[in-house]
């Protein structure tokens, strides 16, 4: 079983501009994949059409085989979680406690048993100590974490992170992939799909799917996908530090392109 | 002719259960021509600081003296406000939220107007700001509420430029930017300041600091804890843990290469090319 | 701007923060019809006034409100009180008068003015003592129970009080953006405080479309957030916060439907104690 399964999906907002054009796209369960792309990529839009907010125009998307439709809509939300990007619009209980009870309430889970929920994934999040705080006492990062908490409390399969870190500062940002690696280290089975412009992020995960202009342009490890130097630079996005630092280090006649990792760099420039 | 801020306290919704000192006895002065960055975590008074420079706030104790114009906590008012306004022009963080008029150009003019220009010359002004940010002449008569992201926020930013300040007051800038819009934005404030005008930026983004600024103030609890240039402050390693700021990705890796026996000099390491011009440098030596 | 809502909740942990908020809703209902009531004679509702309101500062004290924050609300109302006053003048009356120069100031005038002020300074004192002492979410709660029988008449009950809570959480975040586009508008040249009419329009204007629009962003996003996370409105939901009876609630209740009841009786039977003991104002 695929966790997801997307064939000749194509989707547009307005007559004229397509947004996603034939897209397919396969991901395993239990695997961590970064989508990356520029704005208007059509990044985000896939994961709406995924969580089914959106409807295709063309096209299937299958979530551990349900067909993304009106009649399993229940089905995919019970098993795709997602995190969006503004931590203020998604906080929606007036407090932490009500926030991560607000979908276990449409989940219909029995009132008795929310509290050791709530208390359990609180403290994972480390927002055990802010229950009762208003959203307007957090921080950007502390609400992205409730948002998580608030996700997996649900017990999701799969895990979106629709440009969750975008609007955190660097403490926040770090926070929340920490977190994130944690979840994953506690859960293998977890299914991670980030969607990010962090591409220090995407270098560490296990598969990248670079999109633009509503199409795959590239899809593999990291070390692969981040070769194609000048097509990534074409499109807008950056190059991680590594990669970026071999590459000019070759053009200067120092060839370090099998050293595994940056201490291996540093050892061999030091020799 | 400088910002000075001389012993200024703020005071955050006095006598109120929200009550808190938000600026603590800061002093400190910004030169003209500079690029000066300031760092510091979210809440260590930051944005406080920033919007005392355009009198937006007003500190509870103490004096800011920008240019000619004086912000006296012992004054009730303050002296040609307007001017003040135009002489130091701040740009807010996620300015696109600003945009409110029909048309791109209309909406870059309107602050010279609102400062008295007439309809042509603020026209003009805007113009001219609009191409300096590179937003190209099809999209003036357009709603700024049809364009992407990056492109509202290059037109706000316009919005300020277009009142030709002389001190430029930035609040994260490039936050929510894509890499490639950051660096673009980052070389138009290069260029901004390199035509003389003084630009103030709040940051998270310490490559921006070291590769661009020539002093960086470090805030922690709305106090000012150093004041120092960004190549000398990354040397400082007990500072860098104690306001726990991460160090630019080149910097942890020249250091990296300096532990392990490499002759790089730190303060010359500004950015990418200076690294590997380094790196290459001590490889060449040895 | 985050200080101006008067009467906002204040968490401290008193007797009336603790009951129930339907027991304080229901009770605040009852108080308002008495403050209504209207007895049959002058020194009657005097009295009975004078009892309301050494009962409602007793409240005012258990809730940790003090009287200076109730006179700052009552700030604004001056003008509309003088209002009332002279309205209450010009009107002809009947009965006992002051003459002032040719003028009929009739007791009368002066004792419906009077009756008025009571009667407003004692609902003010009693919305603020409920929103000090309730959480907003609470109070959406107790009101969604008490409308629950319009379900049946196909009123969106659920809806509503949704709606109320999801306003109730934005209104900080709300708040704190309008500041920060006033201070993005301030920093192009906008002034908020002087300047002509038009300028003025022009200044609310700036302020207005940037708060609209994004207020219709953030609305979009909560809604795919909700979604996302399983909300259906038609759906079954079950409740994280369960109201609770206690002992407390069931008391105080008694106590005011007591105090409802006795008034009622005072009211039907005519009773006027001073009458009684042959004192007539």
């Amino acid at each position: 079983m695929k966790a997801i399964e997307i064939e000749n999906l194509s989707f547009s907002y307005t007559k004229d501009q397509e947004v996603l054009k034939q897209l397919n796209l396969e991901i395993e369960l239990g695997s961590h994949v970064c989508i990356i792309g520029h704005n208007g990529s059509g990044k985000s839009t896939l994961a709406k059409l995924i969580i089914g907010l959106l409807e295709a125009k063309s096209g299937s998307i299958k979530v551990m085989e349900n067909e993304v439709n009106e009649k399993n809509i229940h089905t995919i939300r019970e098993k795709v979680g997602i995190v969006f990007q503004n931590p203020d619009n998604q906080f929606i209980g007036s407090t932490v406690r009500d926030d991560i009870a607000f979908g276990l309430e449409n989940r219909r889970i029995p009132q008795e048993k929310m509290d050791d929920v709530i208390d359990e994934f609180s403290k994972k999040v480390g927002m055990f100590d802010f229950l009762d705080q208003e959203p307007s006492n957090l921080s950007g990062g502390q609400k992205q974490r409730v948002a998580l908490a608030g996700v997996l409390a649900m017990n999701p399969d799969i895990l979106i992170l629709d440009e969750a870190t975008a609007m955190l500062d660097p403490k926040g940002r770090k926070e929340i992939l920490t977190l994130v690696s944690k979840m994953k280290g506690d859960n293998p089975n977890l299914t991670i799909i980030s969607i990010t412009h962090d591409i220090e992020e995407a270098y560490l995960a296990s598969r990248v799917v670079v999109l633009s202009d509503g199409k795959i342009m590239f899809d593999g490890i990291p070390n692969e996908v981040f070769s194609h130097y000048e097509e990534l630079l074409n499109i807008d996005l950056d190059i991680p530090f590594l990669v970026r630092l071999k590459r000019e280090l070759k053009n200067k006649g120092i060839d370090l392109d099998d050293a595994l990792n940056e201490e291996e760099v540093v050892r061999r420039l030091c020799q | 002719m400088s910002v000075k801020f001389e012993n200024v306290s703020f005071l955050y919704l006095p006598k109120t259960p929200f009550e808190h000192l938000a600026l603590d006895g800061i002093d400190l002065e910004i030169k003209d021509g500079t690029f000066t960055a300031i760092i510091g975590h979210t809440g260590s008074g930051k944005s406080t600081l920033v919007q005392h420079i355009n009198a937006l706030l007003r500190p509870s104790k103490g004096k800011v003296l920008v240019g000619d114009y004086v912000i006296d906590a012992a004054d009730k008012k303050v002296n040609k406000l307007q001017e003040l306004r135009k002489y130091a022009g701040l740009v807010f963080q996620f300015p696109e939220y600003q945009l409110f008029e029909e048309t791109v150009l209309k909406d870059v003019a309107f602050g010279p107007k609102n400062f008295k220009d007439s309809e042509q010359v603020a026209l003009e002004k805007a113009k001219k700001a609009l191409s300096l940010v590179g937003i190209e002449e099809s999209l003036f008569n357009k709603s700024p509420f049809e364009l992407s992201g990056g492109q509202k926020r290059r037109v706000a930013i316009a919005g300020i430029i277009a009142l030709e300040p002389q001190i430029l007051v930035l609040d994260e800038p490039t936050a929510g930017l894509d890499p490639q819009g950051a660096k673009e934005m980052m070389s138009l404030f290069k260029t901004i300041n390199e035509r003389g005008t003084t630009v103030i930026m709040i940051t998270h983004d310490m490559d921006n600091v070291l590769k661009y600024c020539d002093r960086a103030v470090v805030m922690k609890d709305a106090k000012i804890v150093k004041i120092e240039q960004p190549s000398e402050l990354f040397k400082d390693e007990e500072l860098l843990k104690e306001i726990s700021l991460e160090e630019p990705h080149i910097i942890s890796f020249a250091k990296k290469l300096i532990a392990n026996g490499m002759n790089l000099e730190l303060s010359e390491i500004k950015d990418f090319d200076s690294l590997i011009a380094q790196i290459e440098k001590a490889r060449s030596v040895k | 701007m985050k200080n101006i809502a008067l009467g906002r909740y204040v968490p401290y942990d008193s007797f009336l923060h603790r009951l129930d908020p339907r027991t304080k809703l229901l009770s605040l209902i009852a108080l308002m019809i008495m403050i209504f009531f209207k007895f049959s004679s002058t020194a009657m509702n005097f009295f009975i006034y004078a009892l309301l309101l050494i009962f409602i500062y007793v409240l005012m004290r258990i809730s940790h409100i003090k009287l200076k924050t109730l006179f700052k609300s009552l700030k604004a109302m001056w003008v509309m009180i003088l209002f009332l006053l002279i309205i209450n003048v010009l009107m002809p009356s009947t009965g006992p008068y002051f003459d002032i120069f040719g003028f009929k100031l009739y007791h009368n005038a002066i004792y419906n003015t009077l009756y008025i002020v009571i009667r407003l300074v004692m609902m003010i004192a009693l919305t603020m003592i409920l929103t000090t002492s309730t959480k907003p979410l609470d109070l959406t709660y107790a009101l969604e129970w008490l409308l629950h029988p319009l379900k049946y008449i196909k009123v969106p009950v659920h809806e509503i009080s949704m709606i109320i809570s999801l306003a109730l959480r934005f209104i900080p975040t709300l708040l704190e953006e309008t500041e920060r586009i006033m201070k993005a508008q301030s920093s192009r040249g906008v002034d908020f405080e002087q300047g002509k009419l038009k300028d003025k329009i022009r200044a609310i204007v700036s302020l207005i479309i940037p708060l609209f629009i994004s207020a219709i962003q953030r609305s979009e996003e909560l809604a795919n957030a909700m979604e996302a996370r399983g909300y259906d409105p038609s759906g079954q939901r079950t409740r994280y916060r369960k109201m609770q009876w206690q002992m407390k609630d069931a008391l105080s209740l008694v106590f005011i439907v007591l105090l409802f009841g006795g008034m009622i009786t005072l009211l039907v039977t005519s009773f006027d104690f001073f009458l009684m003991m042959g004192f007539v104002l």
